[in-house]
C-alpha cells in the first residue's frame, strides 16, 4: 500500500463528516461529568424521553442534540454510571453521574457478541488496551504478564520483536501445542513463531506485527463456559483482541510517543582471559596432566595471554525505542470512525538487532438505515525484524558459550580472526532479515428484520507475507567458502487466512422476570499459505531487500528457467467448517443460565473423526440481588458462576492424517526422487478436555474492594503424541492419540483490587492477582525415557506434573579428594555417576503465578506500579553444565559463580574440583549427559515489571492552546529483579521450534540472551 | 414473511456447511504427496528407490556417519579432544541418549522400511520389476548388516550365534519386534542378498554404477562372509566382482573423489551440486585445510601411515597443516566441487 492512498484512507472519513448537517427545531448542549471525580464523561447516551433522538458525548463530555420544542425531558445513561433523567432548563443541561461499580457493569467480549459483566458466567480476564499499549515490550502478549490470574506470560528474552509462551491455566498438552487461539476481530489467527522452523530464537513472532496502539481490549477466556464457544480450539483457552473502533464526537485527534533506551535485565558474568587460562591449568592439574594446559585449536599460551576479549560488550549496547502514534476517532448516529498510524522502532540492546513496525487501521460502522449496519475493519502492518543469531545460533550466545576471553578478533593486519569461535564476524557479516506485511480486510453487516432479531454476517481476509532475508558479505564467504562474492538468499511465503460466520441473535423476553438470548452461527476458515521449496539464492555484492528487483528478476526466471529444487509449492492449508449455538437464559436478572454446543469439522481430523461435538454449560447467581441481602451494606455485589464443559485441543499439524510423501527437492543422478514422510492415521482427532469452574465475584465495602476467586479442574485426555514409537519402524514420528491417558490441571486463582483512597484529589488502589496450578500426569502408558521434552531435559511421568526433571541427585562435594558425590536411586551416596540414578527432581511448572500493582494519583500526577512474579517451579540450566566444565576440553566460557570449586582438600566448596574431561569424574559418559541437580534451580523471582510517572496538564495550564489534553509520562520496564537464579535473568523460554518441547521444558536455558530492561519517556496529546 | 425468508438463508448455510463438508475437510499435506499418488505406477517407485540412495549417502549413514563412529571405535584417532556423542563412544561409555548415534540407527532403519515399502508395491512395476525387487533387496540386506555390525556382538561371539542382534524388519508398519538373533539376521542379510545378486543387472547406469547392479550384492556377500570367517565364500565372490572387469584401480589417487574419474567404485552415490551432496560427514569430520578437523589420528597410526616409502595413499596425509595435528587430506574440498562421490565399497 503506498502513501497516497493510506492518505486518502484518512482524508475519507472527514470528507464524510462533513456531509452530515441538518435543520434542527431546537438546541439542547450540555455537559456530563462524573459525580466522584468531575472528569468528563464521553460515549454516554444522551436520549429524549420517550423517544428515539439522541446523542452521545465527546472526549470532553460535552454534547449537542437537536430536539423539537415539545420535549422537556433527557434521559443521561452510560454502562459505567447510573441513569439520571434531567430537565432541560433554559441554559445547558450540567450532569454529574454516579459511577457505578465499573468492573461489573464492564461490557466483555464473549466470541461471537457481548455480555455485561454481571452476566458473564464464565471465566474471563479482560486487560484494557491502554495496558497493553503503555508498556514497551517486543510484542503486545508479553505486555499481559501479571495482569490477568492464571495467565502465565514467559516473555523470555530480549530479542526485539520476540514471543512469549503463553499457558492459561497450566498445560493439558505433550505434543500438540498449548498455546492458546489467538481472535483479532473475530479472525482466529496463527501465532507459531516457527512458521519457518527454527531461525535461531523466537523473533520470528507473527504476533509482533499486530500493532498494541490499536487494541481497544483483551479478553482471555479461560474455563469451557467462555472457550466452548471455540469448540474443537478453546482448550488452551483464548485470547480475544478487539481494536479499537470510532466513538461519539466531533472528529478529535491524538499523537503520542514513546522515546527511550533498552538495555538488558540481568545478565550472567563470566571470568576474564587470564582468569580462564588460570582455571584451564587447575582443571588440567587436577586431572593429573602435567605441563602446560592445552588450549582450542592451535592457539598457544603465549597468543592466548595477549587476549583479553570482552565478547558481550563487543555484541551489545544501548538500545533505543522510538514509537509513535497517531490516531483519529470520530462519530456521528450515521458513522463512526476510528484511524490509526503508528511507527515504532525497536532497536534492542544486542547490536544490530531491531524491529520496526508500520501500522495503519481504518474501522468504520456506518448505519445505512435503522435496521442495517454495516462495518470495515481494516489495517495494514509491515514488521521489519532486523534479527541476529542468538542462543546456539551464535552472536549473543557465543559470548556466553564458545567465543572465549582469549579468542582474538582480529588478525593483526585488521582482518578477522576466524580460526575459533568469532561472533563479530557473524554478526557483522551475515546480516538477516525478516519482513512481514499483513493486511487485513473485514467488512461485517447487521440487520435487524424485526425487532429484537440481529441477523450478521462478517467476511475478513487477512493476507501475509514475509521474506527471510540473509546475506553472507563476501568477506563472509571467503572466509567460509570459495566464492568472492556476496550471498544473497530470500525464503518467502505467503498466504491467505479467510474467515466468514454467519450469525443469528434473537432476544426474547417472555414476562419481566425472563430473558432470553438465543444465538445460532456457522462459520467458516481456510488457511492457506505458499512459499517455496527453498530459498531464493543468488551470489551478489546486495541482500535483496536493498536491490528488490534482482529477487524479483530471479523469481520470475523460475518460471522460464526452472531450477531444479526450487519450486512453488503449497506449505500448508487447513480448514475448519462450524456449527454453533448459545442460549443464555436470566431469570429476574440474577439467575443466568448458558448452553453452549458446537460442532466443529476440520481439515487436520483423520478420516475417521471428521467431526467433533463440544457441549458446555453455565450458570451464575447473583446472590446479592436476593432479599436476604439487601440489609448487609458491607456486601455490593456477590456472584457464584459455575460450567462444565467439554472443549477440545486441534493444534495437529496440518495433513498429518494422510500417508504423506514428498516429491524430493533433489534429483539422484539426473533423475527424479520420493520419499516417505510420515505414514498417516486416520483415527487422528483433537484432544478432549473436560472442565469444571466455580467462582465467586464479590465488590464489598461500598465498591472499593473488588475481586475474585475461582476453582477449575480441567482433566484432558486423548492425548496427542508424536514420539514413543519403536525407532525400527524407520517413522518414530506418527501422530496419534495416546489411548488411557488423562493429563490434570487443577487451581485456584485470586485476585482483588481495593481502593484505600478514593477522593477527588487523592486516589490510592492496590490490587493483585495469584494463581496455584497442580498439574499432574494421571493416566499414561508409556515409561519415562519414552518421551522427552527438549533435548533429554524433561520427562512424562505418571503421577507426577509433566515436564518434570527427571535427572541424577547431586550431593555435594567430597572435601578430601573434591570429587562430586551422588545420590542413587535409594538416597544413598555414591562417588559414581550413572544414569540409571535418575530420579523425579524437579518440575518446570511453578506453583504460584501473579502480580500486584499499585496506583496512585494525586491531582495531576498518576504513579503505577506492577510487579509480577513467580513462585516455586525449577529451572534447569542446561547450558550451566557445559559452562561449568568450560576449563574442560568442552572449551566455554566459565561462569562466575562456579569460582566456588573445589581446590584443596578439605575445601568445603558448593561445586566439584575442575577437571579436563568431563569422563574424570568417575561414570560420567560426557559432559552432554553431566545433567544432575547440580544445575537445577529456583525458579522463583519477583520483578517491578512496570513502573510510570505521569502529569496531565489541566485545561486551565494549558491556556490557549488547542490542546483537550495533555500528558506526560516516563514508563520503565523489568527495572528490578529479585531472583537466586546464578544465571542471570530468571525469565526464560527457550527457542524450541517443538511444541513438544515448549510444553515440557518451557523453562530450560540454553544461553538464553537476557530480556530488556527498558525507560521510555512519552507525551499524549489530544486536539 | 420475511422472517422465512431469512429462516431460509441460515438453513441454506448450514447445508451449505455440512454438505461441502467432505470436500471442504479434506486437504492432504501441502506440497505433499499420497500413497495413492506416489504410488501410481512404476515411475513412482523407481522414484522412491531414487530417494533411498540418498538415504544411504546422507551424512547419518553411509555419508560419514558410519565409517566415522567405526574409525572413533578403532584405535587410530586421538580422542583426547572429542566432546559429547564422540567422545562416549570413543571411551567406550555409550549412555541411552546419543543422537549421533540414534540419528544412524534411525537412517539405516528408514532405508530398509523403503525398502519394504518397494517389495510390496512391486504389483504396480512391469517391465523393471527385478531389478526394483533386487535393488529393495540389495537394501534391505546390506542395511541390516552394516546395522548388526554395529548393534549387536559380533558373528562368532557365541557358538550357535544366538545373540541378540537388531530388528528384522521383514515389513513396513508400526508392529513391535523383539531383537532377532544374530544368526536370523545374518540368514537374511545372506538371503537378500543371494535374491538380489539374481535379480540384479551386470551393469548399472552404463558403467557409472549409480545404482545397484548384481556386483555390489555380490561384493557385499563377500564383505558378509568376511565378517563370518568364511574365506571361502568371501574369496568367491570378491573373487567374481574382480574377475567382472568391470572395475579397475585408480593411478593417480588424487583424482579418486573427484567428479566421475575413478574407476573403482563398485557402488558409488551421485552428488547433485547443490542439491544433493552425499558424504557431507566425511567432509564435515576430516576435513583439514580450513580449521583443525574433528578427527585427527594419533602419532603411532600417522607415522605407521607415512612410513613406507612406496604407499601412494602417503599424500593424503599431513601434521604440518595444522601445527600439531595428524590429519587427513583427501576430502579437503568444498562440498560443491566434491565430487562424485561416495564409494559404498571400492575394489
Amino acid at each position: 500500500m503506498n502513501l497516497k492512498r493510506l492518505l486518502g484512507l484518512f482524508v475519507l472519513p472527514l470528507l464524510l463528516l462533513s456531509l452530515h448537517a441538518q435543520a434542527q427545531d431546537k438546541i439542547v448542549s450540555g455537559k456530563v461529568t462524573d459525580a466522584k471525580s468531575g472528569a468528563p464523561l464521553d460515549g454516554v447516551s444522551v436520549i429524549v424521553k420517550g423517544g428515539t433522538t439522541g446523542t452521545q458525548t465527546a472526549a470532553d463530555g460535552t454534547f449537542t442534540l437537536k430536539v423539537s420544542a415539545g420535549v422537556t425531558k433527557l434521559i443521561i445513561s452510560s454502562v459505567s454510571h447510573s441513569t439520571r433523567e434531567v430537565s432541560i432548563g433554559s441554559g445547558g443541561v450540567q450532569v454529574a453521574l454516579e459511577p457505578t461499580d465499573p468492573t461489573l457493569s464492564e461490557v466483555i467480549v464473549v466470541g461471537y457478541g457481548v455480555q455485561r459483566k454481571r452476566d458473564v458466567t464464565g471465566a474471563i480476564a479482560k486487560v484494557k488496551g491502554d495496558q497493553i499499549s503503555a508498556t514497551p515490550v517486543p510484542s503486545f502478549e508479553a505486555a499481559l504478564q501479571g495482569k490477568a490470574p492464571g495467565v502465565q506470560i514467559i516473555q523470555g528474552n530480549g530479542l526485539a520483536g520476540s514471543g512469549s509462551v503463553v499457558r492459561i491455566r497450566g498445560i493439558g498438552s505433550i505434543s500438540a501445542s498449548g498455546d492458546p487461539l489467538y481472535v483479532v476481530d473475530g479472525i482466529p489467527v496463527i501465532s507459531d513463531p516457527f512458521i519457518r522452523s527454527n531461525g535461531g530464537a523466537m523473533n520470528q513472532n507473527p504476533l509482533s506485527s499486530i500493532n498494541p496502539n490499536d487494541i481497544e481490549s483483551i479478553e482471555i477466556l479461560k474455563d469451557a463456559g467462555a472457550t466452548g464457544i471455540y469448540g474443537s480450539r478453546g482448550a488452551n483457552g483464548v485470547i480475544i483482541i478487539t481494536t479499537k473502533r470510532g466513538k461519539s464526537g466531533k472528529p478529535s485527534f491524538t499523537y503520542s510517543n514513546k522515546l527511550g533506551m533498552a538495555t538488558y535485565a540481568k545478565k550472567p558474568d563470566f571470568v576474564n582471559g587470564p582468569e580462564w587460562l588460570q582455571l584451564r591449568q587447575e582443571a588440567w592439574v587436577n586431572s593429573g596432566h602435567t605441563g602446560q594446559a592445552t588450549l582450542p585449536g592451535t592457539l598457544t599460551w603465549a597468543q592466548a595471554s595477549q587476549n583479553n576479549t570482552d565478547w558481550w560488550d563487543l555484541l551489545t549496547g544501548t538500545g533505543f525505542i522510538n514509537d509513535h502514534t497517531l490516531s483519529m476517532t470520530q462519530g456521528t448516529k450515521k458513522l463512526k470512525t476510528f484511524a490509526n498510524l503508528t511507527y515504532s522502532d525497536d532497536k534492542g540492546y544486542i547490536k544490530s538487532n531491531a524491529y520496526t513496525r508500520l501500522a495503519a487501521r481504518l474501522n468504520m460502522d456506518y448505519n445505512i438505515t435503522d435496521k442495517l449496519k454495516v462495518s470495515l475493519t481494516s489495517a495494514y502492518n509491515r514488521g521489519v525484524n532486523k534479527r541476529v543469531p542468538a542462543a546456539w545460533d551464535g552472536g549473543i550466545g557465543d559470548a556466553m558459550s564458545s567465543a572465549l576471553p582469549i579468542f582474538p578478533v582480529y588478525n593483526a593486519d585488521g582482518s578477522y580472526y576466524s580460526g575459533l569461535t568469532n561472533p563479530v564476524i557473524k554478526t557483522n557479516e551475515n546480516k538477516r532479515r525478516e519482513i512481514d506485511s499483513r493486511i487485513l480486510g473485514g467488512l461485517g453487516l447487521e440487520y435487524q428484520p424485526i425487532k429484537n432479531l440481529f441477523l450478521r454476517a462478517n467476511g475478513a481476509i487477512e493476507y501475509t507475507n514475509s521474506f527471510a532475508d540473509e546475506f553472507q558479505t563476501a568477506t563472509w564467504n571467503k572466509l567460509y567458502s570459495n566464492k568472492t562474492t556476496g550471498t544473497a538468499s530470500r525464503n518467502p511465503y505467503w498466504g491467505s487466512n479467510i474467515t466468514a460466520n454467519f450469525t443469528a441473535n434473537y432476544l426474547w423476553n417472555p414476562g419481566k422476570d425472563h430473558k432470553f438470548n438465543f444465538l445460532a452461527g456457522t462459520e467458516m476458515q481456510d488457511y492457506q499459505r505458499k512459499g517455496y521449496t527453498a530459498s531464493i539464492v543468488k551470489d551478489m555484492n546486495q541482500p535483496f531487500w536493498q536491490d528488490p528487483s534482482a529477487y524479483r528478476q530471479l523469481r520470475d526466471s523460475l518460471k522460464s528457467a526452472p531450477v531444479p529444487g526450487i519450486s512453488e509449492v503449497s506449505q500448508e492449508e487447513f480448514t475448519f467448517g462450524s456449527v454453533f449455538g448459545r442460549i443464555n437464559y436470566t431469570y429476574k436478572d440474577r439467575y443466568s443460565l448458558q448452553m453452549i454446543a458446537r460442532v466443529d469439522g476440520s481439515s487436520k481430523f483423520g478420516a475417521n473423526y471428521k467431526h467433533g461435538f463440544f457441549p458446555a454449560i453455565s450458570g451464575a447467581w447473583t446472590i446479592s440481588d436476593e432479599e436476604f441481602m439487601k440489609g448487609i451494606k458491607e456486601i455490593n455485589f456477590l456472584k457464584l458462576r459455575a460450567s462444565y464443559g467439554v472443549v477440545g485441543n486441534a493444534n495437529i499439524p496440518s495433513g498429518v492424517y494422510y500417508d504423506n510423501y514428498r516429491v524430493g527437492s533433489n534429483n539422484y543422478n539426473g533423475n527424479p526422487t520420493l520419499y516417505l514422510n510420515a505414514p498417516g492415521n486416520p483415527d487422528l482427532k483433537w484432544e478432549t478436555m473436560r472442565n469444571v469452574d466455580i467462582a465467586l465475584e464479590f465488590a464489598l465495602l461500598g465498591n472499593r474492594l473488588t475481586g475474585e476467586v475461582a476453582y477449575y479442574h480441567k482433566a484432558t485426555t486423548d492425548i496427542l503424541l508424536q514420539p514413543g514409537v519403536q525407532p525400527s519402524t524407520g517413522y518414530p514420528t506418527i501422530w496419534r492419540n495416546l489411548s488411557n491417558s488423562k493429563i490434570l490441571n487443577e487451581g485456584l486463582e485470586f485476585s482483588a483490587n481495593y481502593k484505600i483512597i478514593d477522593n477527588k484529589q487523592v486516589r490510592w488502589s492496590i490490587g493483585g492477582n495469584i494463581a496455584k496450578n497442580r498439574n499432574e500426569v494421571l493416566e499414561y502408558e508409556l515409561g519415562p525415557d519414552a518421551v522427552s521434552g527438549g533435548t533429554n531435559d524433561t520427562r512424562i511421568v505418571k503421577g507426577l506434573p509433566i515436564g518434570v526433571n527427571y535427572l541424577v541427585r547431586y550431593y555435594g562435594v567430597d572435601a578430601a579428594d573434591g570429587l562430586p558425590i551422588w545420590l542413587d536411586k535409594n538416597g544413598k551416596q555414591t562417588k559414581t555417576f550413572s544414569l540409571d540414578n535418575r530420579v523425579y527432581a524437579g518440575s518446570v511448572m511453578p506453583d504460584y503465578i501473579g502480580g500486584f500493582n499499585t496506583a496512585v494519583s494525586y491531582k495531576n500526577f498518576d504513579f503505577s506500579a506492577l510487579f509480577s512474579f513467580v513462585i516455586g517451579g525449577n529451572i534447569y540450566e542446561n547450558s550451566a553444565k557445559y559452562q561449568f566444565l568450560g576449563v574442560s576440553k568442552k572449551f566455554w566460557n566459565f561462569r562466575k559463580d562456579f569460582l566456588d570449586r573445589w581446590t584443596r582438600p578439605g575445601d568445603d566448596a558448593k561445586y566439584p574440583k575442575l577437571v579436563a574431561d568431563a569422563a574424570d569424574y568417575p561414570g560420567v559418559p560426557s559432559e552432554d549427559q553431566f545433567n544432575s541437580t547440580m544445575f537445577l534451580r529456583s525458579a522463583s523471582y519477583m520483578r517491578l515489571r512496570e513502573m510510570t510517572i505521569a502529569y496531565r496538564f489541566t485545561k486551565s495550564t494549558l491556556g490557549k492552546l488547542p490542546l483537550k489534553d495533555l500528558r506526560l509520562f516516563v514508563t520503565g520496564t523489568n527495572l528490578l529483579t529479585f531472583s537466586k537464579f546464578p544465571g542471570g535473568d530468571p525469565e526464560i523460554t527457550r527457542d524450541f521450534e517443538n511444541a513438544q518441547d515448549r510444553n515440557l521444558s518451557p523453562n530450560i536455558t540454553y544461553l538464553t540472551a537476557p530480556t530488556q530492561k527498558t525507560v521510555v519517556f512519552g507525551l499524549t496529546v489530544s486536539f | 414473511m420475511k422472517r422465512n425468508y431469512n429462516l431460509l438463508i441460515i438453513a441454506a448455510c448450514l447445508t451449505i456447511i455440512l454438505s461441502a463438508c467432505s470436500k471442504f475437510f479434506d486437504k492432504p499435506p501441502q506440497g505433499q504427496i499420497t500413497q495413492e499418488e506416489a504410488f501410481k505406477d512404476e515411475a513412482g517407485l523407481v522414484s522412491f528407490t531414487n530417494g533411498i540412495y540418498t538415504y544411504l549417502g546422507d551424512g547419518d549413514f553411509m555419508g560419514g556417519r558410519v565409517q566415522v563412529l567405526s574409525d572413533i571405535l578403532a584405535d587410530e584417532l586421538k580422542g583426547d579432544k572429542f566432546t559429547g556423542d564422540y567422545a562416549e563412544i570413543y571411551g567406550r561409555r555409550n549412555s541411552i541418549f546419543g543422537a549421533t548415534r540414534d540419528a544412524m540407527y534411525l537412517k539405516g532403519y528408514k532405508i530398509i522400511n523403503a525398502a519394504n515399502l518397494v517389495l510390496e508395491n512391486l504389483s504396480i512395476a512391469n517391465t523393471q520389476k527385478d531389478n526394483l525387487r533386487g535393488q529393495a533387496l540389495f537394501f534391505r540386506g546390506m542395511t541390516h548388516f552394516e546395522l548388526v555390525r554395529l548393534f549387536a556382538q559380533p558373528w562368532g561371539y557365541s557358538p550357535d550365534n544366538s545373540q541378540y542382534g537388531i530388528p528384522l524388519r521383514l515389513k513396513s508398519g508400526q508392529e513391535l519386534l523383539q531383537r532377532a538373533t544374530v544368526k536370523q539376521v545374518y540368514d537374511q542379510v545372506i538371503a537378500d542378498l543371494k535374491a538380489a545378486d539374481s535379480l540384479l543387472a551386470p551393469d548399472a547406469n552404463s558403467g557409472k554404477f549409480y545404482t545397484a547392479s548384481k556386483w555390489i550384492a555380490e561384493a557385499y556377500l563377500a564383505k558378509v562372509y568376511f565378517q563370518m570367517n568364511d574365506f571361502a565364500n568371501a574369496y568367491k565372490y570378491a573373487d567374481q566382482v574382480i574377475k567382472s572387469g568391470k572395475f579397475q584401480l585408480d593411478a593417480d589417487y588424487t583424482s579418486r573423489y573427484s567428479v566421475g574419474l575413478t574407476k573403482e567404485a563398485i557402488l558409488r552415490i551421485a552428488n547433485e551440486v547443490n542439491h544433493f551432496q552425499p558424504g557431507t560427514e566425511l567432509i564435515g569430520n576430516w576435513r583439514s585445510d580450513k580449521a583443525v578437523p574433528t578427527c585427527n589420528f594419533t602419532d603411532a597410526y600417522y607415522n605407521n601411515a607415512v612410513s613406507r616409502v612406496n604407499d601412494k595413499r602417503k599424500i593424503w596425509y599431513s601434521n604440518t597443516l595444522q601445527a600439531g595435528y595428524n590429519v587427513l587430506t583427501k576430502y579437503n574440498m568444498d562440498y560443491t566441487t566434491w565430487s562424485c562421490l561416495l564409494p559404498i565399497l571400492q575394489k
